[in-house]
């Protein structure tokens, strides 16, 4: 009796696990195919690029694009530095160039094979940002740092950094700063009619001293929990970027983005080829083919953020062109800098001043 | 007088690790029409229809499989053979099984991406089993060598003795005794494999993105309830698992008893 129950249980438990190999095998080999055609490898940020127009560049170019994403510039430079994860275009922001280019992690690009980019790419920002040429990386998304806002909570306005100050009782405890070193040290910086990028120690101290008083009125430091407390109404002003908050205002529009009339940050991402890129063939047509007025709207559409590429604004449906900030005015745009990668020295001083500020009680 | 502080204690303690789940759920079923909130779906529909999605959620039983088979495998006999020869070299075998358990999380990672890289393999869904295997295996051992501890060894001898070939008695005696233990450590070694997010984000690369580190990838530009949607599933599936565990090891149990 006894050995008959060990037999059987024994099959079953033998055809279970046959069941689960089977399924298995059948995941791997299902999840195997169509790997025929070439791939594109693209490391990117999440929810960054409209999945119709990479459909598109699948069907034109008969290849498959494998995405993946990154959380942070640091996060995604480890990954390279290994050398062991081989991309073909990647998305980093602009001060991550620059060491990408130092370690010679990406390679220098050929503008034949980029007509688009040469054709249509914004020169003023370029040059703003460091590579007025498309040498290293063609700049993509370009989204200015800001405020949300909370439109009924809020009259007048707000159109200044000087929100943070405390003369408004009512913002008291109501308002958020962004967790980010170069961010929240940038917007006094710009408060007080300095270089984002500046080293010299008094103008950092004085953006120090500006950034610990505005950590006495504020309810918290904070990236994605403050977008969530805008939407839920428990702050009334945040520190955000731009495209995040034109995509909560373009569910709530009781959410205004608005960009202070002091100056602020502006983030470009830009396309890049890494040096051991299995594909550079693809990646250049992929570059090229996002340079495209016509693809580039359907990303700004999709994203929220501004795509620097002549025309593509033109592309972008009225719904989405009617959101307060969408469109930046010229003489805004004029004043926006862009956060560079700083030497050894920088990077001390404003580590410091930022452990400073958030230890300041 | 009833003592009321016990009562209360627990109802905090519940309260401090549930409240923050149930409010992840509720988060993920609300959206906002015109600026009021509603019950909806269209986080799930959104995050579900997403390609990236699709192929993490794909990767994460992938790698969680193949990591709970072979962990399983070699947690079993790595604990059979501690069992089996005592001595000076098991010892040192027992003290190894134990490191993985406390090295700290991010000393595996980083050292296991520096190995795989100096091996020169390409980071993907290989690299993350073999670095999940290298940690569920422990897992797997203590479990089973904790079932092994009151285990009856005259029955393997009587089944030697009677003429079974090794092979026959693990299968037919060894085998059946350790299955709840094999079953229980199995699931545990995919559990850990479906939620590990530090050793994971370190080895992973084309392919290898499971859904932990899809979701810690998304949170700068990502859209928040899309992720919470994302983590409620993940949450289901967990709970999912444990509840089939631990109904499963009962009925194992019920079985020996007849």
């Amino acid at each position: 009796m006894k050995t008959s129950s060990f037999a059987s249980s024994t099959a079953r438990t033998l055809t279970v696990f046959l069941a689960f190999f089977a399924f298995g095998l059948m995941l791997t080999l299902t999840s195997g195919c169509g790997q025929s055609k070439p791939v594109l490898y693209f490391y990117t940020w999440e929810d960054y690029i409209d999945p119709l127009v990479v459909e598109d560049f699948e069907k034109q170019f008969n290849c498959t694009v494998h995405l993946d994403t990154f959380e942070s510039n640091e996060d995604m430079l480890a990954k390279i530095r290994t050398g062991s994860v081989p991309y073909d275009v990647i998305l980093p922001t602009t001060y991550t160039v620059e060491i990408m280019r130092d370690e010679q992690l990406i390679q220098k690009l050929d503008p034949a094979q980029l007509p688009n980019v040469h054709q249509y790419a914004d020169k003023v920002l370029a040059e703003k940002n460091g590579d007025a040429n498309f040498e290293y990386c063609v700049p993509y998304y370009d989204g200015i740092t800001g405020l949300g806002v909370l439109v009924d909570e809020c009259d007048p306005l707000p159109d200044s950094w000087t929100v943070y100050g405390g003369e408004n009782e009512k913002y008291q405890k109501r308002i958020a700063l962004l967790d980010d070193m170069r961010e929240t040290i940038g917007a006094a910086l710009i408060t007080l009619g300095y270089d984002i990028n500046t080293t010299d120690d008094a103008q950092l101290e004085e953006a120090k001293n500006l950034v610990i008083k505005w950590r006495e009125n504020i309810a918290k430091f904070g990236v994605d929990d403050i977008k969530q407390d805008l939407n839920s109404g428990a702050n009334y002003i945040i520190h955000g970027y731009g495209g995040d908050i034109m995509q909560m205002s373009a569910e709530d529009p009781n959410i205004r983005f608005v960009i202070p009339k002091e100056g602020a940050i502006v983030n470009i991402d830009n396309f890049v080829i890494p040096t051991n890129a299995k594909n550079p063939q693809l990646a250049y047509q992929f570059i090229n083919f996002m340079c495209d007025p016509k693809n580039a709207g359907r990303n700004m559409e999709y994203t929220k953020f501004e795509v620097p590429i002549a025309g593509a604004a033109d592309a972008v449906s009225e719904e989405t062109r009617a959101i307060p900030g969408f469109i930046v005015p010229a003489e805004v745009r004029a004043k926006v800098q862009v956060i560079k990668n700083l030497d050894e020295e920088g990077v001390k001083k404003f580590t410091k001043i930022w452990d400073e500020i958030k230890a300041a009680d | 007088m009833k003592n009321r502080i016990p009562q209360i204690t627990t109802l905090f303690v519940f309260l401090f690790f549930y409240f923050p789940l149930v409010w992840m759920v509720i988060q993920s079923f609300l959206g906002k029409v015109d600026g009021e909130y509603e019950w909806t779906l269209r986080w799930y529909e959104q995050v579900f229809r997403k390609r990236e999605v699709l192929s993490a959620v794909m990767n994460t039983v992938v790698v969680g499989f193949f990591a709970a088979v072979i962990s399983t495998v070699l947690g079993t006999l790595s604990a059979l053979a501690i069992f089996k020869y005592r001595g000076k070299i098991q010892e040192v075998h027992t003290a190894l099984l134990y490191i993985p358990l406390v090295v700290p999380e991010i000393l595996m990672g980083l050292s296991l991406m520096i190995f795989f890289s100096g091996l020169g393999l390409p980071f993907g869904k290989g690299t993350v089993i073999a670095a999940h295997v290298a940690f569920c295996t422990s897992y797997v051992t203590v479990v089973i060598a904790s079932s092994l501890d009151g285990f009856d060894f005259t029955l393997v001898e009587a089944s030697r003795d009677l003429g079974a070939t090794y092979f026959q008695t693990f299968r037919k005696v060894i085998f059946p005794l350790l299955r709840p233990a094999i079953c229980a450590g199995a699931l545990l070694a995919f559990t850990l494999s479906l939620d590990d997010f530090i050793v994971t984000f370190f080895v992973s690369g084309h392919g290898g993105t499971t859904l932990p580190v899809y979701i810690y990838n998304s949170l700068k530009h990502g859209k928040v309830p899309g992720l919470y949607a994302l983590s409620s599933v993940l949450l289901a599936v967990t709970f999912l698992l444990v509840t089939v565990s631990v109904f499963f090891q009962k009925n194992e149990f019920l079985d020996k008893e007849k």
